[in-house]
């Protein structure tokens, strides 16, 4: 079913936007830069500690990108209710 | 972890790039909107740990400026500890500063494993004198044994080479640290931990070697201590988890290599090579007749490598042991012991002292294996004419020996029993051994004078604990069965009442040969209790037949007036074929005529 609303379509944009973050976000090289700091570059605590913080943002990246997808779906589902609610007035206003 | 760092300079320059894509990228995401708030919240802790943290840090190593807290290092080569490390700025050219962080959590990465493998093989460990380092190197072990990757990461490193200087070193550390202990009679506190470190060291060598084995079949852990000095390679074999006959080659092997001389261990302070690899023998069922049997020819292997006589003694006679030795295979092994334990060199020990211990084991050596210096047996044992009367009038040439004898007739009587059980005859033989034994104690003991009621208890006991063992698989069944019966319960009531030995004290004052007739004649009558009371349960004789007549311990002539009254009772209850069984039986242990020359030969005093 086409959205007409324009409520329900900034909703939609917005949603939409939020999954380019979350896309973009999984491709950064962020999230990859632990492979570098392994025991082929450099071995010591100091080392190790620094490994273990890639690994953390990296956890974080996917954490955000979790939690962009979320609020996309959050609104998501908001747009679907205003269209819903949109479509009901329609209907009685023309029975009446 | 060390408090050192070591990196690669140009993959670090690599990571800084990649950081710098990294933060420069992450700086660019952004998001107004309200439901990205808390996804941008953990964006910008990522940007803050890449870009606030380890970009300046990484710029200031690759700077070379003079930081406090990273000096550069160069590592001792022959430090175990940095061996991790050192390898890496040995054989890559690595860079390696002083690092203020120390990490310790307990876990070794393949890599680690691998350099160790590198750094024992290729390092010089002749100075692996720190306590640290041997601590490190235990709980390193330790934890590489447990995990499959990094045994076989040590071991892609580990040469043959690094194998034998690694446990010749501890080997050597341990024969002093020993010896020291022999000296002053304990170690220092620092020392047993070295010695307790050392040990733990030499459990985890084995533990790599076993699993290598249990996964690679093909790779035998023999060939890695063939090389090592036979103290350090048996430190290492006996956690190996060999077979019976695998233990037992290599045994053969280390003690001979050891047996050449020139070796540490020698000093006699604590175990040697013989005395671990025998404690490891005697803890592997099987592994002590293989290796009693493969050294036979060379009886100095068995009795004159260890340290330790009596463990070399436990090994034997655990070896020995019928239940573990065909007669043939113990006809190669004792024959050749006894004849080098009678050796006056052996028997007067080393000084000229005499060693009484010697010639008791000797005793103890020939106990289970007593039937096999009777006439009818000690042919199976290869030898001839009276070379087995010599064998045993080597071995009992004292009332200490006759004295451990007694002490011994359980072994007397299992010895027996084993015979028996593996004879395709078994009454008949059992009856035929048991007669046998008896005359064999007879003939030792005509040789001395029971000169106390003690030694005739000696005497009783011998050839009571072989009338036992045969009476257990005489007549379809283990002794309980037999004791049920009557007439056997008769018999045993009447011993009881004569206080089981025949004798009181005074009783002594006869000589040896009465106690050997009363004994026979009380052999001959528990036989013949036994299969009368089963020939009553099997319905072949009559329940109402009167019990067979019991031995007199009245009487100057037991065995005679037991000939009499046994005939006397045979005649009047005719019980046909079963009569003339129980009279076979009976004429096999005690017969009439030796009866009667027993007799004679008492009165005649």
């Amino acid at each position: 079913m086409p959205i007409t609303t324009k409520p329900a379509e900034e909703l939609l944009q917005r949603a939409r936007a939020l999954r380019r973050h979350a896309r973009s976000i999984e491709q950064l090289d962020a999230t990859v830069l632990y492979r570098r700091a392994g025991n082929d570059t450099w071995i010591g605590p100091t080392p190790a500690h620094c490994f273990d913080d890639l690994v953390n943002a990296r956890n974080l990246l996917f954490h955000a990108c979790d939690a962009l997808r979320v609020g996309a779906a959050r609104l998501e589902q908001r747009a679907a209710r205003l269209e819903q609610k949109s479509i009901q007035v329609i209907a009685t206003e023309r029975v009446v | 972890m060390t408090g050192f760092m070591g990196y690669d300079t140009d993959r670090v320059m690599s990571l800084r790039s990649a950081m710098q894509r990294a933060e420069f990228e992450l700086n660019g995401i952004r998001a107004n909107d309200a439901e990205a708030t808390v996804a941008m919240q953990y964006v910008r802790r990522a940007q803050r740990t890449i870009g606030d943290t380890w970009l300046p840090m990484i710029d200031s190593l690759l700077a070379c400026q003079a930081l406090t807290a990273y000096q550069p290092a160069r590592l001792d080569a022959n430090d175990l500890t940095m061996s991790r490390l050192g390898v890496r700025q040995q054989l890559y050219g690595w860079s390696v500063v002083t690092d203020p962080l120390i990490r310790t959590d307990g876990t070794i990465t393949v890599d680690q494993a691998q350099a160790l493998g590198w750094r024992l093989s290729n390092g010089q460990i002749g100075a692996l004198v720190s306590d640290d380092e041997l601590a490190w190197l235990d709980k390193t072990l330790a934890l590489i044994a447990r995990r499959p990757a990094l045994i076989d990461a040590f071991l892609v490193n580990m040469t043959a080479a690094g194998w034998t200087r690694l446990c010749n070193q501890l080997g050597d550390d341990r024969i002093a640290l020993m010896a020291t202990r022999t000296v002053e009679g304990h170690l220092a506190q620092g020392l047993q931990r070295r010695l307790t470190a050392i040990d733990s060291i030499f459990a985890d060598l084995a533990t790599v070697l076993v699993d290598d084995r249990a996964r690679h079949p093909s790779r035998d852990p023999r060939s890695i201590v063939a090389t090592m000095h036979p103290y350090a390679a048996a430190m290492v074999v006996q956690h190996l988890r060999l077979t019976a006959a695998e233990l037992a080659e290599v045994s053969e092997k280390l003690i001979g290599r050891y047996r050449s001389g020139g070796w540490g261990d020698v000093q006699r302070a604590g175990p040697g090579t013989a005395d671990i690899l025998m404690q490891a023998m005697i803890q592997t069922s099987g592994a002590p007749a293989a290796f009693v049997s493969r050294v036979a020819h060379d009886p100095t292997m068995l009795l004159d490598s260890a340290h330790d006589s009596a463990l070399a003694q436990k090994l034997i006679l655990l070896g020995t042991d019928p239940a573990n030795m065909t007669v043939h295979e113990s006809g190669v092994v004792i024959p050749g012991l006894i004849h080098y334990i009678s050796d006056s060199y052996v028997r007067g020990g080393f000084y000229g002292q005499t060693d009484p211990a010697v010639g008791l084991f000797a005793v103890d050596l020939i106990a289970p294996w007593l039937l096999q210096f009777t006439p009818g047996h000690v042919a199976a044992w290869g030898l001839s004419g009276g070379a087995g009367t010599h064998i045993l009038q080597s071995v009992m040439d004292d009332q200490g020996a006759f004295a451990r004898l007694s002490t011994r007739r359980e072994a007397i009587a299992a010895g027996l029993t084993k015979r028996i059980g593996t004879s395709s005859n078994a009454a008949r033989h059992a009856l035929e051994d048991l007669a046998a034994i008896l005359a064999l104690i007879d003939t030792l003991t005509r040789r001395r004078t029971m000169s106390n009621a003690a030694d005739a208890r000696q005497l009783w006991d011998i050839g009571f604990a072989v009338i036992g063992a045969t009476t257990s698989v005489l007549a379809g069944g283990p002794i309980a069965n037999v004791s049920s019966g009557a007439a056997f319960a008769g018999l045993h009531a009447l011993l009881i009442k004569g206080g089981i030995a025949p004798m009181s004290a005074h009783d002594v004052e006869h000589d040896t040969l009465y106690v050997l007739d009363w004994q026979t004649t009380v052999a001959a009558a528990t036989m013949v209790c036994a299969a009368f009371d089963q020939m009553v349960r099997d319905g072949r004789i009559a329940r109402a037949t009167p019990p067979p007549p019991l031995p007199d311990p009245e009487t100057t002539n037991p065995g005679v007036l037991y000939s009499v009254t046994f005939s006397t009772w045979l005649d009047a209850n005719a019980l046909g074929q079963e009569g003339l069984l129980l009279n076979a039986i009976k004429q096999t242990i005690a017969s009439d005529h030796e009866a009667e020359r027993n007799a004679t030969e008492l009165a005649m005093g």
